[in-house]
């Protein structure tokens, strides 16, 4: 059997003592038989979804288009940023393998959107395993700061890519990663930066800033909104503790933003059971979202939240440790 | 070693597209229903040590319930990332609706 990582703090999550005792967690709360319903896969649910959010992104690609020229062009290419920045969404439940039935598709969409929000899908895939970078929990309003502005975001992401590019991995990283995976991880950071270049000369060589206004400027406009999303589905819940009803936190929003996020505002459902495909994450919740972390006023008030109560204590605390 | 057949459940136990975990002379046994046929694998994925009796079985493919690896069931072959690492398979037979295994290397010659 292949070692799973070389770090006793990775080997305690990988062992099959901590994964019977997420398994008995999740049993605590649903049984496998009442699970088993939710989990069914199909294409249609992840083709409408795709369907709907690449009619948007066109529809908001047409605003810029139109916008172009007139002062309305930075609204215009802010709302299609937040529109492109919510592609996290698809590529994250791709990388679960749940956002589709059929295995190519799924892969395919995970590749295209990865490549879209400058996710190296496979690394991605593999890190799941690593429970800081699942969490995005900030603990200083500096690191609020930086996770929400994305700036940690890019100087991570981008970073992954060219160290993988040639042939390197930083050690802490190294193992969640599979020795034969290793291969394909450096192959998919040399295809992306490719592609990335491939479009920087295409638009150098044709004189044209479609590249930009359509997809780079917007994205990384776009993508803090995402950010700020994912930081307020876990920040302030009980990181690091086996309690899946408050591992994260579902946060009742409007129907555009969960369609958007391709449901993942059911935040602790998906984290109480992963195989369960987005679409049927509405309904794990009205089986099991009274005994959930639940919050019913939005993502605007979780924001405050999270910074008046976690940021702020975590703040005292540290400078009652100081003084 | 002497060809040697355990008895691990009755058809009736495991549902179509399901998959049941038995203990079989101290081995964590995965045993799974695909379409009316049945198949066993070791029950530990090979990725994070994860019991795949507790993941989802989908035509015949098994998921693991932790970070969704996939395995073909009859060949135990991985189907991709984050598995890379197959799985032993068992051979099965069904006699009289009870569902029987034999352990790598038993009745081989």
């Amino acid at each position: 059997m292949e070692a799973a990582a070389a770090n006793p703090e990775t080997q305690k999550l990988t062992s099959p003592e901590a994964n019977a005792k997420l398994l008995a967690a999740q049993r605590e709360i649903i049984s496998r038989g009442r699970l088993k319903p939710f989990t069914k896969r199909t294409d249609r649910h992840g083709l409408i979804y795709l369907g709907g959010h690449m009619s948007i992104i066109f529809g908001t690609g047409y605003l810029v288009y139109l916008a172009t020229g007139t002062g309305w062009l930075i609204p215009a290419i802010s709302l299609h940023g937040v529109v492109l920045g919510h592609l996290f969404a698809p590529m994250h439940e791709c990388s679960h393998g749940t956002a589709f039935r059929t295995r190519w598709l799924n892969e395919t969409v995970h590749w295209i959107t990865g490549i879209l929000v400058v996710w190296p899908p496979t690394y991605f895939r593999e890190l799941g395993k690593d429970p800081q970078f699942v969490l995005p929990s900030p603990s200083s309003l500096m690191d609020y700061v930086y996770y929400v502005t994305a700036t940690q975001l890019w100087i991570k992401n981008i970073g992954w890519i060219l160290r993988h590019s040639m042939g390197r991995i930083r050690p802490f990283n190294r193992q969640f990663v599979p020795e034969d995976q290793l291969p394909k991880i450096f192959l998919e950071a040399r295809v992306m930066l490719a592609i990335y270049a491939g479009l920087a000369v295409v638009s150098v060589a044709l004189e044209t800033w479609a590249v930009a206004i359509y997809w780079a400027i917007p994205t990384v406009i776009g993508v803090p909104v995402a950010r700020a999303l994912r930081v307020a589905d876990h920040t302030g819940c009980t990181e690091g503790k086996l309690d899946l009803r408050t591992y994260a936190r579902t946060v009742k929003t409007d129907p555009l933003t969960r369609f958007l996020c391709w449901n993942m505002p059911y935040h602790c459902e998906h984290h109480l059971a992963p195989s369960v495909p987005f679409h049927a994450l509405p309904a794990l919740h009205a089986e099991v979202g009274h005994e959930m972390n639940s919050v019913e006023k939005g993502y605007w008030a979780v924001q405050w939240d999270v910074l008046r109560d976690h940021l702020e204590r975590k703040f005292r605390f540290r400078l009652v440790q100081s003084i | 070693m002497a060809e040697e057949w355990h008895l691990v459940a009755s058809t009736d136990d495991i549902e179509e597209e399901d998959v049941l975990g038995v203990n079989v002379e101290g081995t964590a046994v995965a045993v799974y229903n695909v379409k009316g046929e049945f198949y066993a694998t070791e029950n530990v994925c090979t990725h994070a040590f994860a019991f795949l009796s507790e993941g989802i079985v989908i035509d015949d493919i098994i998921e693991c319930p932790v970070h969704q690896g996939r395995f073909h069931i009859p060949t135990g072959k991985p189907k991709g990332a984050p598995v890379s690492v197959a799985l032993d398979t068992y051979a099965t037979k069904v006699e009289n609706g009870k569902i029987y295994v034999r352990l790598k290397g038993e009745g081989d010659p």
